[in-house]
């Protein structure tokens, strides 16, 4: 049983079916990518999970207890980061960490020891200004720290990169892949590089349900499409090359050329099997044709999301 | 309870930080200190300002006078201003999402209710006492020597009243979205209690009635004892008034 799960889960609002029997179980100790498009239903599913809204029906269990809307005592395991979260203005961040601390019923020692960790942690120790000045990045960074302070054993992220710059995105990244030692984390996002860079586990959201899931290795691996990609020196050499390609019947064997060839770039993607790179290559040989690039494509987190919401 | 007295500590840094306490504690002293000063020149400033030839008498001014002024400031434009600086009190928060880290930090929403209800007592409390005990102090010099019968009986029953209206703005805050809707519709609800003023039976008993009879308190035309059943009623009135913010407030999306 995973530390995070969630059975038959439906929200609708009004007439719109937003999650329609939802399944989800997150393992202890993963970084989890909870994936979708605006609108699919990941902030809905979250603030069920954080008992802030009421299901229609279905089950979430957080380490192993039942999440009760209205109820708080669930929170207790879990740490929230929201996509925009949202502080006093008037309290400075040690300010704000300690009453963090104090409702999360750490004692006066713990709470200082905490608040000096993770400050240094997400690079607010030497910060001592109200939050009301603080930037977005600023913000997300103290959000974290106060998302891990009482060592949650589920740490939930919504969209907690997609209003920051790369700077500020690298530095959340970077922050918590450097915790998923301690805590298990699910990150909402639709930012498929950030997923990437640090998810070992991912569920695309769709239509209400998830629609694909399993270890990023797990996904590229079933749906690997074996394609190629070459880059000619002219629009010449692309042309030949695919009028060589078809008379050696690739296009009739697999239908799969396609001719996505851009401006000045003049290059073409080839979708074959792998074998026919061989093919491939003999031809580029035999007709002395020398490409700029030639490489075997990997699938990827876009090539599956799009595909799954196509 | 160790959460309460934290989530207190924050509405008391909050208030602070906002200028709510020293706001009040300036108008409220203002109060308390214009009121026996008003009753003592009132008279003269009248008689300055009356046309040549016209000549008028006015009674001598008495510390009931003091008094009057204090219940009519701090009854009115004090309670007024109370009302206005916490009809955000839960608003802000849920506009700006503040009480979302909150709650998943296990915070109670009861907690947050009664640790709100508790600092607005609180600033309540301080605000008469300091317009109270400066009245007092004044009046005990500019009117040396005179006394008045159940003045701390009359300051409980106006905090009382007062007590009634946080509550009952607290209620209304729950399910609104805006201050001005909290604020609208508490004096909405004050507004139809003046209404059955008009019936002798229902005046006897409304929590207004510990906010306009305080002055005739003092001066002997009621007694102690007509103010025991509308005290009774408003007390009532602000327990169901909390509960039922609490209920609400309980099941309600934030």
């Amino acid at each position: 049983m995973g530390i995070f799960e969630i059975q038959q889960l439906s929200k609708k609002f009004g007439k719109n079916q937003v999650i329609q029997g939802l399944n989800l179980s997150v393992e202890e100790h993963s970084i989890y990518g909870f994936i979708g498009q605006n609108g699919a239903g990941k902030t809905t599913t979250m603030k069920m999970a954080l008992g802030l809204l009421a299901p229609d029906s279905g089950s979430i269990q957080v380490c192993g207890e039942q999440v009760v809307y209205g109820q708080t005592k669930t929170n207790k395991k879990v740490g929230y980061l929201p996509d925009v979260p949202e502080f006093y203005g008037y309290m400075k961040p040690k300010e704000y960490l300690k009453l963090c601390g104090e409702i999360t019923g750490l004692s006066k020692s713990e709470v200082n020891k905490r608040t000096k960790e993770l400050l240094t942690l997400v690079g607010l120790h030497e910060v001592n200004r109200k939050i009301a000045g603080f930037s977005r990045g600023m913000k997300q960074r103290l959000g974290i720290a106060q998302a891990l302070l009482n060592q949650p054993e589920l740490l939930i992220c919504d969209e907690p990169t997609s209003a920051l710059d790369p700077i500020g995105r690298k530095e959340i990244l970077d922050i918590l892949a450097t915790v998923k030692e301690t805590t298990t984390v699910v990150f909402s996002t639709h930012i498929l590089s950030d997923v990437e860079r640090i998810c070992d586990h991912v569920a695309i959201l769709h239509k209400g349900s998830i629609a694909l899931e399993g270890t990023l290795a797990e996904l590229r691996k079933k749906h690997q499409n074996n394609g190629f990609y070459l880059e000619f020196q002219e629009q010449a050499q692309v042309e030949l090359f695919c009028q060589l390609a078809e008379l050696k019947g690739i296009e009739k064997k697999t239908d799969l050329i396609n001719r996505s060839i851009t401006l000045n770039l003049k290059e073409l993607t080839v979708e074959e099997s792998a074998n026919d790179g061989q093919l491939l290559m003999e031809l580029l040989y035999k007709n002395q044709i020398v490409p700029l690039k030639f490489e075997q494509l990997e699938p990827t987190l876009e090539n599956l999301f799009l595909e799954v919401i196509k | 309870m160790k959460n309460y007295y934290a989530f207190l500590k924050k509405e008391a840094m909050e208030s602070n930080r906002t200028y709510k306490t020293l706001i009040l504690f300036c108008v409220f002293f203002f109060f308390g200190m214009l009121s026996p000063v008003t009753a003592k020149v009132m008279p003269k400033i009248l008689s300055e300002f009356m046309p040549s030839g016209m000549k008028i008498t006015l009674a001598t001014p008495v510390i009931l006078d003091a008094w009057a002024q204090f219940y009519k400031n701090v009854s009115q434009m004090g309670l007024f201003l109370l009302v206005i600086l916490f009809s955000g009190v839960l608003a802000t928060e849920k506009i700006k999402g503040t009480l979302v880290i909150m709650v998943t930090k296990g915070l109670s929403r009861n907690t947050i209710l009664f640790a709100k209800f508790t600092m607005m007592i609180v600033l309540w409390t301080t605000s008469l006492a300091a317009a109270a005990l400066t009245t007092y102090g004044y009046s005990c010099y500019l009117f040396p020597g005179e006394t008045l019968p159940h003045l701390f009986f009359s300051l409980v029953a106006l905090w009382v009243y007062g007590v009634f209206l946080f509550a009952l703005l607290l209620f209304m805050a729950t399910f609104t979205k805006s201050n001005y809707s909290a604020l609208l519709l508490t004096g909405g609800l004050v507004a139809i209690l003046m209404m059955l003023n008009l019936f002798p039976t229902i005046k006897k008993i409304s929590p207004l009635f510990l906010s306009s009879n305080n002055v005739a308190l003092l001066g002997n035309t009621v007694t102690v004892k007509s103010f025991i059943l509308p005290m009774g009623i408003t007390a009532g009135c602000t327990i169901i008034f909390v509960l039922g913010a609490s209920l609400f407030f309980r099941k309600q999306q934030i």
